[in-house]
């Protein structure tokens, strides 16, 4: 038997996060507290949860409601830990960067935005690269036009607390960003993404959210 | 605290405003985001039948956040 996490929270945080219901297996969410943080967990049997459709659904809505009761680094999916010392050994270890974490996500949510090229718009070369020469000049020419589209949004991150970028993730695929905004921003963030999309002609902007802050839980301090 | 309500902004046409978007955003974050504990976590995502998924149950029009 080993536990299942689903996130951290600040235990006793401002937000007073209370912690019932089950996740994933019906099994019962309960905290497990170290410090000023506090994991929360399920038991799991058996191995590694796997990708499952309907174990990713369930473990989404249940990080979904957990959002809902307040500030939740969540987990990646998946994340298993031996027993009890092995989640007080990571919240000991990591105690200061997960706190601040925790607290730079308070009272915000994360928002998707994919910059996908309009249909004809393409910059993408439709025949195979001739030459090593014709193959760097049309990623070179990938990366610009990627650039060109991603600084027409800069205007987003003015309205956002911080954010990710990804550029080229896919040819058809200028920019992938994640923002992550306050929740009393979001219309406002909406409104700015569907403005910003009615004047690019060459991609379609396409926002999804709001999602617990998973694209902040690791990587550069938000 | 206000529930957090899912939203859908897209500039796309409703042709080409696939539900699968949703899906994507989802995989993206749940197995590649989010707080890292092991060496690595299972990736594969072969199991996942991206047309079986009900996406709907996760995106919403804009209009109906606007309406709020």
């Amino acid at each position: 038997m080993s536990l299942l996490l689903y996130g951290i929270v600040e235990a006793g945080g401002a937000s007073g996060q209370v912690v019932s219901g089950v996740g994933l297996d019906n099994e019962p969410l309960r905290t497990v507290v170290e410090g000023s943080l506090a994991a929360i967990v399920s038991e799991h049997a058996g191995a590694d949860p796997r990708p499952e459709i309907d174990s990713l659904r369930n473990y989404e809505s249940t990080v979904r409601r957990l959002m809902e009761g307040g500030e939740i680094l969540p987990a990646r999916f998946g994340s298993t830990l031996a027993d009890e010392g092995a989640v007080r050994g990571l919240l000991r270890r990591r105690h200061r960067d997960l706190l601040s974490r925790v607290r730079r996500v308070r009272g915000t949510v994360e928002l998707a935005l994919r910059a996908r090229w309009r249909p004809g718009t393409e910059v993408t070369p439709s025949a195979p690269p001739s030459s090593g020469t014709s193959y760097l000049r049309d990623r070179l020419e990938l990366r610009q036009s990627a650039r060109r589209v991603a600084s027409e949004l800069d205007p987003l991150t003015a309205l956002a607390r911080s954010s990710r970028r990804t550029l080229s993730p896919a040819p058809d695929l200028p920019v992938l960003d994640a923002y992550l905004v306050e929740r009393d921003r979001v219309r406002e963030f909406v409104a700015l993404v569907a403005q910003l999309g009615d004047s690019l002609d060459e991609v379609e902007l396409t926002c999804t959210g709001p999602w617990p802050p998973y694209s902040f839980a690791e990587g550069a301090p938000v | 605290m206000k529930p957090a309500r899912t939203l859908y902004a897209s500039t796309a046409s409703p042709a080409t405003r696939s539900a699968p978007v949703g899906l994507v955003d989802l995989l993206d974050r749940l197995l590649a985001g989010g707080v890292v504990v092991q060496a690595h976590v299972t990736l594969a995502v072969a199991d996942v039948d991206l047309v079986d998924v009900d996406i709907m149950l996760l995106v919403a029009a804009t209009a109906t956040l606007a309406s709020r």
